[in-house]
């Protein structure tokens, strides 16, 4: 059913194609035998119990681990087993389930260097200040700040990363990501810890994410803003996939409700 | 091929001195992750707390020479374990969260245990009592002394005794455990640093071990002895797989073959090349070496 | 708060910078010959000491081969000096080119490890080419090259003690200029994601890898430099002035001074040559005071005598400023750098 779905899918132009992605480790089986596809600029996330596979699906697509079987392809091209820095030229970036901001640099710092991909300036630029160097670097620092602007934190661009809240934070590494000019955003829980404000906060930024014309997935495990954002769902339990649709469909569908109920709340 | 095999026994000699410091390094590695640089000075310290006991049994004619070997053996591991032990306290615990910081602070303490032992004991080489000469049986042309044959036969006994302590006793499974996870085994209550503490002690007195007959063996120690050795020692550690206490053993060997064969068809000026050399490939080919596990990333 | 690793700019270490300047330069025209020999080797542990900065403090890898490096370059420029009579200036590019050579060749299988098992490595890699030039014909065995020309410029010959001081000085800025602009710039940058955190450097599109090796062959080209200069300075090289003693000294001078400091280097270099000068009778407790020092530093004081953000890799505070007004954000928030 659903590898009928992933193959329309690229049929119909999907962004993002995952084939029977399979993941071992050692005796455990993480992932086994994932397939989905992700349409242009629509909002998937990808949710499920603890342990279901999710982050090593991510992780498989953005380049950090090598996948036992299976094939992931972008915008047409394959990407399986592509180095993660790779990945981000292509055109997909990612956050952390863990925050992993560099805490000690300043806010700016951290969105400048998310900007490293698209420029230029190799060892000699880089020993003599050449002019490129100097043309790169004020455009940087301009980008940098627009930015900062688009997740509205340019009036702590002067902090260091770790004295920012817990909910700026993230959206500081999302700006980061954002830096790099992906056409696929990948989310790796973004609103875990967040409080109510902060949530709905994220769930305006995500909208506005898509609204510029980059598709975004998302694992989350907060329901209602999986339910308030998501365009598609994908349920993982086990690393085997149980079920895809709108999030009306996932709501009522008994292998979902039971995945969840048959075992202690979430985190 | 009778060079070769001469070559051979004298390389499980000397094979059997960089399987008992290898064990040192092994296991300290597979507990904290830490390559402790001094390790092959703690030996060079086995070498020269022996040479002092010699020395004192000497002035008290105590002359019996397995007697004073015996003692002098018992009492440079106990004292040199004891020295591991300290020198864990004092340069390691303290930085154990900084990795750049304990590497250079071990780099420290290597250079503090040999020029301290070039200030206490002497510039120059120092010589061992004559005890026990090259006599011994042959097979064929080959020649094995009674001393290689002691050598060989007590580093196996010891390993064989350090195997037992840590996989058949409670404290061996504490270390164990202290390998695998440090915070899960705080929570089973070990004692953390008293595990650890334990680990510096045991491989040190086994380093002793190793120095102590390496006295007796060439006759000649010298405050740098530490050094060299210690890195090859190093490299049989990644050769066998490091963390991996048969895997020390068995780099031991190899590597102590491997050396006296190259020493003995190509020049021996060369003959630390070959340990680089192997320490390089490994690394490079096959960073496991021959029996460590394959460490997965998780992000 | 940040920590005031700023104090760079209090009245103290102002008046320190300003004795050092007027030191160095007054040294060639008041000191006599030996004041100005140790001079310059206070300006060859200067460049010795930027260029490992560049390893260990930027890129934050441990090398303990770095005097390899420095083989390399005096003996490139010893060998084609005495044996194929060629000029200074035209062995330098060729010193430069095999050093970043052997960084690209020791360094691509090496910096993919661990950074213990690197550690190790680069040692080995030092101890190898440190056997090879005591046992190789060509490069004069144990007692080395000897007889190497003096630099000219022109028909000038550079020989005397001041004008080898006025040369090293030369080389010394140029490379303390290099990386003060490494610091500051999307290299620099890269190497500080790389340090703090490098999966999420990798997140931010940077292979690490890569930059690891540019790092080390650009400190393999400073060594290189300096090895170049020691050459003609000393006019006879042999394999004991590069051994693994030689590599700890200088990461005892980007320790001591504090890594990745320029300033701290500087002064590192200074008390690293001046101290066991000055304290001639102590030479038998050098090493041993190396070692104890590494282990205290490291306990009590890991950022070295003079931290500061001179060098570091850091943002430009006026520049955001210009930048934040450009695009219509208010820049009066202070500035947070020191």
């Amino acid at each position: 059913m659903s590898l009928a779905s992933a193959r329309s899918a690229v049929q119909t132009g999907a962004i993002l194609g995952v084939e029977h992605l399979t993941v071992r480790f050692g005796g455990l089986i993480a992932v086994s035998d994932v397939s989905f596809a992700v349409r242009p600029r629509e909002i998937l996330s990808i949710i499920g119990p603890n342990g279901a596979g999710k982050t090593t699906v991510f992780n498989c697509i953005t380049g950090f681990l090598r996948p036992t079987a299976g094939r992931i392809t972008f915008e047409g091209t394959d990407i399986t087993g592509f180095r993660p820095d790779l990945v981000v030229k292509r055109g997909i970036a990612r956050t952390f389930q863990m925050i992993r901001l560099f805490s000690d640099l300043g806010v700016d710092e951290n969105v400048m260097i998310g900007l490293h991909a698209r420029t230029h300036a190799g060892a000699l630029d880089s020993l003599l200040h050449t002019p490129l160097h100097r043309r790169e670097e004020a455009w940087a620092l301009g980008e940098t700040y627009r930015w900062l602007a688009f997740v509205d934190l340019e009036a702590h661009a002067h902090q260091r990363a770790q004295e920012l809240a817990y909910g700026n934070q993230r959206r500081l590494e999302i700006a980061r990501a954002l830096a790099t000019a992906p056409r696929l955003l990948i989310l790796d829980e973004p609103a875990s810890g967040m409080n109510p404000a902060e949530k709905a906060g994220l769930v305006q930024l995500v909208s506005r994410i898509r609204e510029s014309g980059i598709t975004v997935l998302l694992i989350e495990h907060d329901m209602s803003v999986v339910m308030g954002i998501s365009d598609r769902i994908i349920v993982l339990d086990h690393g085997v996939q149980i079920a895809e649709g709108v999030p009306e469909e996932i709501q009522r569908n008994p292998r979902v409700i039971e995945a969840y109920l048959g075992r202690e709340d979430g985190e | 091929m009778e060079i070769a095999l001469q070559q051979m026994v004298n390389g499980l000699t000397v094979g059997a001195f960089y399987a008992l410091i290898a064990l040192g390094y092994t296991m300290v590695y597979g507990i904290i992750r830490l390559i402790n640089f001094a390790h092959g000075d703690i030996y060079a310290v086995g070498a020269f707390f022996g040479l002092s006991v010699y020395g004192l049994l000497a002035f008290l004619h105590i002359e019996n020479p397995v007697l004073t070997t015996l003692l002098a053996l018992v009492v440079s591991m106990g004292c040199t374990g004891l020295l591991g032990v300290l020198l864990y306290r004092v340069a390691y615990r303290p930085l154990l969260h900084a990795r750049l910081s304990i590497l250079i602070s071990a780099i420290g303490v290597s250079l503090t245990l040999e020029y301290g032992l070039f200030l206490i004991y002497s510039p120059s080489f120092l010589v061992y009592p004559h005890l026990f000469g090259r006599a011994g049986p042959s097979l064929g042309s080959i020649q094995i002394s009674w001393l290689q044959a002691v050598i060989f036969v007590s580093s196996i006994v010891l390993m064989t005794a350090l195997y037992l302590l840590v996989h058949r006793t409670k404290i061996g499974m504490a270390m164990r455990a202290l390998a695998i996870n440090q915070d899960a085994a705080r929570l089973m209550g070990i004692d953390v640093n008293r595990v650890i503490g334990l680990t510096f002690f045991l491989g040190s007195t086994l380093a002793a071990f190793a120095g102590v007959l390496t006295g007796l063996y060439y006759s000649q120690i010298s405050f740098l002895m530490g050094f060299l050795v210690g890195l090859k020692a190093f490299t049989a550690a990644v050769l066998g797989g490091i963390g991996n206490i048969p895997g020390a053993v068995l780099g031991g060997f190899l590597l102590g073959i491997l050396e006296g064969l190259a020493a003995g068809y190509f020049s021996s000026r060369w003959k630390d090349v070959v340990a680089f050399g192997i320490l390089i490939i490994i690394l490079v080919v096959r960073p496991r070496g021959l029996l460590g596990e394959r460490v997965v990333e998780r992000m | 708060m940040k920590v005031p690793t700023g104090h760079s700019y209090s009245p103290y270490w102002v008046a320190l910078t300003v004795a050092v300047v007027l030191v160095a330069i007054g040294l060639p025209f008041f000191g006599d010959a030996y004041l100005i020999d140790v001079g310059t080797l206070v300006l060859i542990y200067v460049m010795l000491g930027l260029g490992l900065n560049v390893v260990v403090g930027y890129a934050g890898l441990l090398d303990l081969g770095y005097a390899a490096f420095f083989a390399i370059g005096a003996y490139v420029t010893a060998l084609l000096m005495v044996r194929y009579h060629l000029g200074f200036w035209v062995t330098l590019p060729v010193a430069a080119f095999t050093t970043a050579l052997s960084g690209v060749i020791i360094g691509t299988p090496t910096l993919r490890m661990r950074s213990d098992y690197l550690a190790i490595v680069t040692l080995g890699f030092g101890e190898i080419v440190r056997i090879a030039a005591t046992n190789l014909t060509f490069t004069g065995g144990p007692e080395g090259v000897y007889g190497i020309p003096h630099p000219t410029i022109g028909s000038l010959v550079l020989r005397s003690p001041r004008a080898m001081y006025f040369l090293g000085m030369a080389f010394a800025l140029l490379v303390l200029a290099g990386s003060y602009n490494l610091a500051r710039s999307r290299l620099g940058r890269a190497w500080l994601a790389i340090r703090e955190d490098e999966a999420a450097a990798q997140a931010a599109g940077i292979y690490p890898v890569y930059f690891k090796l540019m790092a080390y062959v650009l400190g393999a080209v400073f060594a290189g430099a300096a090895g170049s200069f020691f050459a003609v300075k000393l006019t006879a090289i042999n394999p004991s002035s590069f051994t693994f003693i030689q590599s700890v000294t200088i990461l005892m001078v980007i320790i001591l001074g504090g890594m990745g400091s320029l300033p701290g280097v500087i002064l590192g270099a200074a008390v690293i040559v001046i101290l066991p000068e000055a304290l001639r009778a102590f030479d038998q407790v050098r090493m041993l005071a190396f070692g104890i020092g590494l282990i205290v530093l490291m306990l009590l004081r890991p950022q070295g005598l003079w931290p500061s953000r001179i060098g570091q890799i850091e943002r430009r505070a006026v520049a955001t400023s210009e930048a934040s007004a450009a695009a219509g954000v208010s820049s009066d928030t202070p500035s947070t750098t020191g």
